[in-house]
């Protein structure tokens, strides 16, 4: 890897929320290791398998909760320490290895060259990947509500696969601490006028992935979270 | 008015014992583990159940004004909007709660982190300058 390569991956944190992941943890860590991160921050939401130590041994920074809080809050303890470590900028990742360790050049190189100071992930906008029909119509309709509460137009309104800029996310407040962050922190990209944009990538379903994840149906929690919100904030 | 004759043992029960509730609220306020306002607050309450126990015919007439069926549908009517109310406050409180202990839990996990790599980093100073001493040791010999 070229120096100034490796100066930037000094910069930047990957914030990784896992919650009983020990069967895959230590796959996705060692993938990002092999693109050359050196800032690996796992945050282990309470969870009751080895997760945590299987992390630390494959060479990640462990944070740990003491009781689960949700995703949410999870990647924000991450975010917290990687800004604590002046981490320039920071990307959060899934766990359970639904993203591509070499994408996330896509996500930091707008950032990098100043174009925006946050990158979205979209899975809609090239169809690289393979969403189910229902699925899909949740999250164009949730991209529709988003547009209509917070007036930013995306493809993709639900999508962990993001990259922010260190002063970007200094501004944002960050409350929510389960699935329904991924709404606030479009919310707040709104509310704090921080440049972004939408970047292709790739969200590989696997069985795994999947059966834990979430159902279409959770949509409609988070749906209930975002209009609360609009109302109480 | 009802006089005591007519009066049902429900009423008569409900006198007594908010005359009892007032004594203790009076006892409270005076240990100081109840502020004036809230003496008051507990008077207004049990005075109201005195009146409404010596006169019932309170909630009909009620009930008349507001057009409400029955001088009973203002108790349900009323206590539905207070236990709502009261509901509306419970869950505030929950979800501050839940924040707090958010709160709580991300400042341990930081603070464990940070101690864990202040140990580390003693740790590998002692071997550091064990390591250096041994070398003196053997240097000198």
């Amino acid at each position: 890897m070229t120096m100034q390569a490796e100066q930037k991956n000094k910069d930047i944190w990957i914030v990784i929320a896992a919650y009983n992941e020990e069967n895959r943890i230590t796959q996705v860590i060692a993938s990002l290791k092999e693109q050359g991160y050196q800032n690996i921050v796992v945050v282990d939401d309470g969870s009751k398998d080895k997760t945590a130590a299987v992390a630390e041994q494959a060479g990640a920074a462990v944070l740990q909760h003491v009781i689960n809080r949700g995703q949410g809050a999870s990647l924000k303890t991450g975010m917290d320490f990687a800004l604590q470590n002046n981490a320039e900028i920071i990307v959060t990742f899934d766990a359970d290895g639904q993203h591509q360790a070499n994408e996330i050049v896509l996500l930091t190189k707008p950032i990098i060259n100043g174009e925006v100071e946050a990158s979205l992930g979209s899975r809609f906008l090239e169809k690289k990947s393979n969403v189910s029909w229902h699925r899909e119509l949740i999250l164009k309709g949730g991209a529709g509500i988003i547009w209509l509460f917070y007036g930013i137009k995306l493809t993709d309104s639900h999508n962990g696969f993001r990259a922010l800029k260190r002063d970007a996310l200094q501004k944002l407040e960050l409350k929510a601490d389960r699935m329904e962050h991924a709404s606030e922190i479009l919310e707040q990209i709104a509310a704090k006028q921080i440049k972004y944009k939408e970047i292709p990538v790739t969200i590989t379903y696997t069985d795994y992935s999947l059966q834990k994840g979430q159902s279409s149906l959770a949509a409609f929690g988070i749906l209930w979270n975002m209009i609360k919100n609009k109302v109480l904030r | 008015m009802v006089t005591f004759a007519d009066m049902g043992l429900l009423q008569l029960f409900g006198i007594i014992f908010s005359f009892f509730a007032l004594s203790r609220a009076f006892l409270r306020y005076k240990d100081k583990s109840l502020h004036l306002n809230e003496l008051f607050l507990w008077i207004v309450v049990w005075v109201g159940v005195i009146c409404v126990a010596i006169f019932p015919s309170i909630f009909v007439t009620l009930s008349k004004i507001l057009g409400i069926g029955r001088g009973v549908d203002i108790l349900l009517y009323g206590g539905m909007i207070l236990l709502f109310y009261l509901l509306f406050r419970v869950y505030v409180k929950v979800e501050a709660q839940q924040k707090d202990m958010t709160t709580l839990v991300r400042e341990i996990a930081i603070k464990n982190a940070v101690q864990k790599t202040a140990n580390a980093k003693t740790k590998d100073n002692e071997k550091k300058s064990a390591k250096s001493r041994d070398k003196e040791e053997f240097e000198e010999q």
